[in-house]
């Protein structure tokens, strides 16, 4: 890295990311905290906000480098430890800190590196380097480091170089379906005419995905830099970004650097002196899970409702305003930018023989270390949720992960061995997808998670075709009916019919993908279907209708604090003697037993409570 | 509805115009159609027509009812640079359409082609039958009415469209379907041509009038070299496609789709004359999908339309029909997913909104979900035009 980007002007710089999820994690009061800090020792300390390097167990962390010392990163700060943390730092005492940050990081005090630890040097960070090294805002900063290099390189050569290029790196789209870059790229160049358009999918609708909207947020530029390369290859004159309203900090950092770059002449008229023309427009979209896809998009962009419409023609043959129009993921054409700058050989150097590269994946739910993380195509699951996230927290045991959102599927763990690539993802019924990847352990449940990703498409698509429309009201409200414990035996083949239906009917790959997560949870998990069904059974203690709570007289102390805390009266008793919870009024809100001080309530599977606990009342004696 | 018959040959048309001419075809979408010299299909026949002799046709604008002046000047609005270049227009429209479109394009070639003989009716077994005429045509009133023929023969004018005049001969592409060759009309919609060629394909969104939207999938079909099912209204006409439309896979297919359609939408749609259709060909009795009935307030506000929510199945043909054919915009879809609705106005009552009562919406709907309030509401099922029904004698007058 160079100096001036780790040190600044000043030599001693202090890092605070300024991203969505570090903001939510409390960083605006640490840097508040800072600047006060700073103000009151009068310390000539420069201030960078900078973006998320993807450690979201850390948020907020800050990072301290002065020149002649480490750069040394804290986690998980609260804005009362800052002065404490820029004393002990000058004093070279690291003993509260998280890790050095660079392998070259040496001092009297030695603490582990973050190149030490599994969480780091598991990853390749291809893509990713820079987030949260440098100042998003800061053109300056992405100049410096070796910004816009592909881009100059590109403009000085014929864009069927630039294709070529992609063709060996063998780049591949990062928005799900894996659809070789170049192909796409070429096909839209050899259309005919002079309007043509590229758009940048930054929608990111599924849930557990966060992987754009960091890279938007951390390293803007990286994306603009992307977009104009695949603008000046199939000779487009304007570009569009599409991101959510839902994200405005990604919105305005991208806004903030197509200004940027227009000022540097990266961007409008007579880009780098090249003769090239070109800008971007940052569209701001309602929202819709749809949105993210193409002809929904375009859709979108012309200021109609966001419905798909059929493909074939596909947007690159008549796409925006029946112009020839390219639509890329963002991390796509970040890795464009990277490809550029860095070379096709290194990029095709990473991954598996069919695909090549790096894929950032965000992890979420059942495992220690929650984040975004980048690893070369084809790692294997396993590597990525226990070496990188840390496994399972403690007492629990991961059941399966759920790849790729809604589209997509669960695998379970004992194929977590499997590579992660899209042709070994798709043989075992998931998809690459965006990224997202949710963790499930033993307290949840395959059906009830099944049900959550049908209510979110058949809420989330656009209903204009009748299969997409019908097929996912239809399964979310069979599988209603099943975690309610109304499930009949016959419920699994009508779901199995109407996936069936919906994949080959469907208009869109929304609703052709739409009952994954069904079909996966069949194929991997199919006996806690029937103890939804048949014994009426949760294993997993998630679904309220087939569990009930029930008060240990072992452990109750007859306190009542369950009582006062019921918001539905259900819980009576007198003081000192074993609290009875009135199972028609109780509406299984668990408060009583989180409230608990002894553990005495416990949530218990199955419909007829009294006949269990009378089981285990027996076994006792 | 009007009376009207063609009032020129294709010759004389021709001496109208020249081969500079950029021409706009415009036809009505109502009475004049069913006089059967205009409407979508027509003014295809007149483009094969016009197009074989080297003139050029740069539109086709259908308006739902072109004897509304509002609507004819929303159409103008509506595509103002095609309009503009347009040096004539040739209109397929009763003469009061005519007057019509000849104020609102007054700095144009507009070229009437048919005259008008008053009000009538339509008999399923007779066609149009004019029985008030207006005092110009000197016709007595007769209780039996005239026919379009009577017309023609009384008046030396010409019968049927101009492609009565000469055999339009557009370029035609072979193709396959369910294994045997089928001569078709060349980058024609797949969807029509099957139809055209007797074939039954169920189809609840497309009218070739409104275009393709692809969203009722009950017109799939299989097609060589194309990854899973396509939806045929959707789908171009290429040379020696290979096609197939009938086999297990498909009528499972598509009955599936059906029965989905009708698991969300009220019982009464059963009655509509697609639907039935449908039902009966697929003997579908009872429905493996379940879900509530619909359950919504019809909407009687309007003088003139019923609306009735819980037959709607969302195929958006009033939506186009209102946007493309009326250029009122009144329909529109509201919620995503499967909360979608169509709603009028901005989801307020149909009374309320600005409806130009062209009942292009309930000629288009597929499952009666929009009615005129004329029509005795006991039936139902077939779409209202070829339900009004007219006394056989008018009583002699007193
Ligand atoms: C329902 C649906 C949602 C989608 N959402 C996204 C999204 O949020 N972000 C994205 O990049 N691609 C999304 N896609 C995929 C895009 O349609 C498209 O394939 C992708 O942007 C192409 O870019 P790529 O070639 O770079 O992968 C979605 C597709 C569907 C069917
Ligand atoms: S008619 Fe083709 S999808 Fe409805």
């Amino acid at each position: 890295m160079p100096e001036e980007i780790v040190y600044g002007k000043t030599g001693f710089r202090i890092r605070v990311p300024m991203a969505s999820c570090t903001i939510a994690a409390g960083a605006n009061e640490v840097l508040q905290s800072i600047q006060a800090c700073l103000e009151s020792k009068n310390l000539d300390v420069e201030i960078v906000p900078v973006g998320c390097m993807g450690l979201d167990f850390i948020d907020p962390w800050i990072e301290l480098t002065k020149k002649g010392y480490p750069s040394v990163i804290y986690a998980n700060v609260t804005p009362d430890m800052i002065d404490q943390i820029i004393l002990e730092y000058l004093d070279r005492d690291y003993s509260s800190a998280f890790a050095f940050r660079y392998e070259n990081d040496t001092d009297e005090n030695p603490i582990q590196k973050l190149d030490e630890m599994e969480v780091w040097n598991n990853q390749v960070r291809w893509l990713s380097g820079k987030c949260g090294i440098i100042n998003p805002d800061s053109i300056d900063e992405y100049v410096t480091v070796g910004g816009y290099q592909g881009l100059k390189k590109c403009l000085k050569q014929d864009p069927d170089e630039t294709i070529e290029e992609l063709k060996k790196a063998n780049l591949r789209g990062r928005g799900g379906a894996g659809f070789p870059t170049y192909i796409k790229w070429n096909i839209c160049k050899q259309q005919p005419g002079e309007v043509k358009y590229v758009i940048a999918n930054c929608d990111e609708g599924d849930p557990g995905a966060f992987m754009n909207r960091l890279l938007a947020e951390s390293d803007p530029h990286r994306i603009l830099e992307g977009l104009i390369i695949a603008g000046h290859t199939i000779g487009a004159n304007k570009g569009f970004v599409f991101v959510r309203a839902e994200k405005p900090l990604a919105a305005k950092r991208l806004l903030k650097a197509a200004e940027d770059a227009r000022e540097k002449g990266f961007l409008g008229g007579n880009i780098m002196g090249s003769g090239y023309c070109f800008d971007i427009e940052v569209f701001l979209s309602a929202g819709a899970f749809v949105c993210g896809e193409e002809t929904a998009m375009i859709a979108a962009i012309q200021g109609e409702r966001a419905n798909p419409i059929q493909r074939p023609p596909f947007p690159a043959v008549k796409g925006l305003w029946d112009m020839p129009t390219i639509i890329n993921n963002v991390e796509t054409l970040a890795h464009v930018a990277t490809i550029m700058t860095e070379g096709w050989e290194k990029f095709a150097a990473l991954g598996t023989e069919k695909s090549k590269g790096t894929k950032m994946y965000c992890v979420t739910g059942a495992v220690q270390r929650t984040g975004a993380y980048e690893v070369p195509v084809g790692t294997p699951i396993k590597k990525l949720l226990y070496d990188i996230a840390g496994g399972p927290p403690e007492g629990k045991s991961i059941k399966a992960v759920q790849l790729g959102g809604p589209s997509g599927g669960c695998v379970p763990a004992d194929m977590f061995d499997l590579p992660m690539d899209y042709d070994s993802l798709q043989s075992a019924g998931a998809i690459m997808g965006s990224g997202g990847m949710v963790v499930l352990d033993n307290t949840n449940c395959m059906v009830d998670m099944a049900r959550f990703f049908l209510s979110f498409t058949a809420a989330e698509s656009c209903g204009k075709c009748s299969a997409g429309r019908i097929g996912t009201r239809l399964m979310y409200e069979t599988l209603k009916r099943i975690t309610n414990g109304e499930g009949k035996i016959d419920d699994i083949e009508l779901l199995e019919e109407i996936s069936d239906v919906m994949q080959k009917a469907c208009l869109c790959a929304l609703g052709r993908t739409a009952s994954n997560p069904v079909l996966t949870t069949f194929r991997y998990f199919k006996q806690e279907y029937f103890d939804h069904i048949n014994n009426k059974k949760c294993e997993a203690l998630v679904c309220k209708a087939l569990l009930n709570y029930h008060v240990d007289s072992n452990k109750c102390k007859g306190c009542l604090v369950c009582a006062k805390s019921c918001p539905v009266e259900a819980i009576s008793g007198q003081k000192g003697t074993t609290a009875k919870i009135d199972l028609s009024k109780c509406i299984k809100c668990g408060t009583c037993a989180e409230i608990c001080p002894f553990d005495a309530i416990q949530k218990l599977p199955g419909r007829v409570p009294d006949e269990s606990v009378k089981v285990e009342e027996d076994c006792c004696k | 509805m009007i009376i009207s018959v063609r009032s020129i040959s294709y010759d004389e048309l021709k001496r109208n115009l020249s081969h500079d001419d950029k021409i706009v075809l415009w036809s009505c979408d109502t009475c004049v159609k069913h006089c059967g010299i205009a409407g979508m299909d027509k003014m295809i026949v007149l483009e094969d027509l016009l197009r074989e002799d080297g003139y050029n046709v740069i539109k086709k604008e259908l308006v739902s009812e072109s004897c509304q002046i509002n609507l004819a000047k929303k159409h103008r609005a509506a595509h103002t640079d095609i309009f503009d270049q347009a040096t004539a227009i040739i209109v397929l429209t009763c003469e009061i359409g005519y007057q019509c479109v000849k104020t609102v394009f007054n700095d144009k070639k507009v070229i009437e082609t048919a005259k008008t003989f008053g009000a009538g009716n339509f008999s399923n077994k007779k066609g149009p039958i004019l029985t008030s005429p207006i005092p110009s045509t000197n016709l007595e009133i007769d209780p039996e009415g005239y026919t379009l023929n009577n017309l023609v023969e009384r008046f030396n004018l010409h019968p049927k469209f101009f492609d009565a005049d000469k055999e339009p001969n557009p370029e035609k592409v072979t193709i396959t379907v369910d294994g045997k060759p089928l001569v078709v009309k060349k980058n024609a919609t797949l969807l029509d041509e099957l139809l055209a060629n007797r074939m039954k394909i169920p189809h609840l969104c497309y009218d070739a009038s409104l275009g393709a939207i692809g969203a009722c999938r009950m017109c799939l079909v299989k097609i060589e070299g194309k990854r899973g099912f396509v939806p045929s209204c959707s789908t171009i006409i290429e040379e020696n496609m290979v096609v197939t439309t009938e086999d297990e896979e498909l009528e499972e297919l598509r009955k599936s789709v059906l029965q989905m359609i009708l698991a969300e939408s009220g019982p009464e749609i059963q009655q509509s004359r697609d639907i039935r259709f449908w039902m009966r060909r697929y003997k579908l009795t009872d429905n493996k999908f379940y879900l509530d009935e619909k359950d919504e307030p019809v909407d009687d506000s309007s003088e003139v339309l019923i609306r009735d929510p819980n037959r709607c199945i969302l195929c958006g043909k009033c939506v186009r029909a209102c946007t493309e054919l009326s250029g009122q915009r009144v329909f529109n879809f509201a919620n995503r997913g499967s909360k979608t609705l169509a709603i009028t106005g901005l989801n307020e009552s149909f009374g309320n909104t600005d409806c130009a009562h062209c009942l292009a919406c309930a000629h288009y709907c597929p499952t009666n979900a929009i009615t005129p309030k004329s029509i005795n509401k006991k039936i139902v099922g077939y779409p209202f035009w070829t339900l009004i029904s007219y006394p056989k004698k008018v009583a002699p007058k007193r």
